[in-house]
């Protein structure tokens, strides 16, 4: 069964992520060519049925920014992990729990219950069965003090 | 007051704890349980004034963390802290004894508001 979902909006991915970090974080929508980078992180959300209901890629600035703002660790590791092309064990850790918490950004109809069913830790990783009936909507993130990386929502028309 | 914090995710647990000082609340004390069985040991040794618990944790959830405190006859103030939020989700804490749900992400306000009506 296909249900639509609405378009996740720029500020409301903003203010989610800024009351989540304590930090000022802005999101900008941003065109899906613009998103040159491959997806170092794809997050996938199904329902009770195992149903995909939504997704998110983040590139591998956008993924280590993430994880460095949960719990506000140094901007050092964010570029070690930029240089060496590889999340750090902690900074991969925090950005599972940001996926987790980013749940209810598709947690549109409370009686229907969504969970994080994956989270692809990779170069070039694969979002989960793409269809034509898919819909990318792409966010420049900028966080506060961390910098700024290129996130994309994947969801159902 | 002494809060146990009960989550898998390390960071978690600091994010609860930091926010928890910006609330107005003070002069509480923070333990921390990484799992139930963890919690439950610290429940029976350390008797916290208030249980702070994720809900998804592997082992034991934090539903059945709660319904192993009521089954043993304790009725230490409970919530749930929780990437959660379906209406099922909210009915079943509310049904086995939970005192609140604070949905993550959440700001100091919003933790004050769920623990204003029992702590103050």
């Amino acid at each position: 069964m296909s249900i639509a979902s609405p378009a996740i909006l720029a500020d409301e991915i903003g203010k989610f992520m800024n009351h989540l970090f304590g930090l000022k974080v802005s999101a900008t929508k941003i065109k899906s060519e613009e998103h040159v980078h491959p997806p170092a992180a794809v997050a996938i959300y199904t329902d009770g049925n195992d149903f995909v209901r939504g997704q998110i890629a983040c590139d591998l600035r956008c993924v280590a920014i993430l994880g460095a703002a949960l719990t506000q660790i140094p901007m050092g590791a964010v570029a070690d992990s930029l240089e060496s092309g590889e999340l750090s064990a902690n900074l991969r850790a925090n950005a599972y729990e940001v996926f987790n918490i980013s749940v209810n950004l598709f947690s549109y109809r409370p009686s229907r219950r969504v969970v994080l069913s994956e989270v692809r830790f990779e170069q070039n990783a694969a979002p989960a069965e793409l269809q034509s009936s898919w819909k990318r909507d792409a966010f420049q993130i900028n966080i506060e003090r961390y910098g700024s990386g290129h996130l994309q929502m994947i969801h159902r028309i | 007051m002494k809060i146990l914090i009960v989550d898998d995710s390390k960071a978690m647990r600091m994010i609860v704890c930091r926010t928890l000082k910006q609330t107005d609340f003070s002069g509480f004390t923070v333990i921390e349980a990484e799992n139930g069985i963890d919690a439950l040991n610290k429940i029976a040794s350390e008797s916290p004034d208030l249980v702070l618990s994720d809900w998804n944790m592997p082992e034991m959830k934090g539903i059945d963390l709660l319904k192993r405190v009521r089954d043993s006859g304790n009725n230490v103030r409970f919530g749930f802290i929780t990437s959660e939020s379906s209406l099922e989700t909210k009915a079943l804490a509310h049904e086995s004894g939970a005192d609140f749900l604070v949905t993550k992400p959440f700001t100091a306000g919003s933790m004050q508001a769920a623990l204003d009506p029992i702590l103050t």
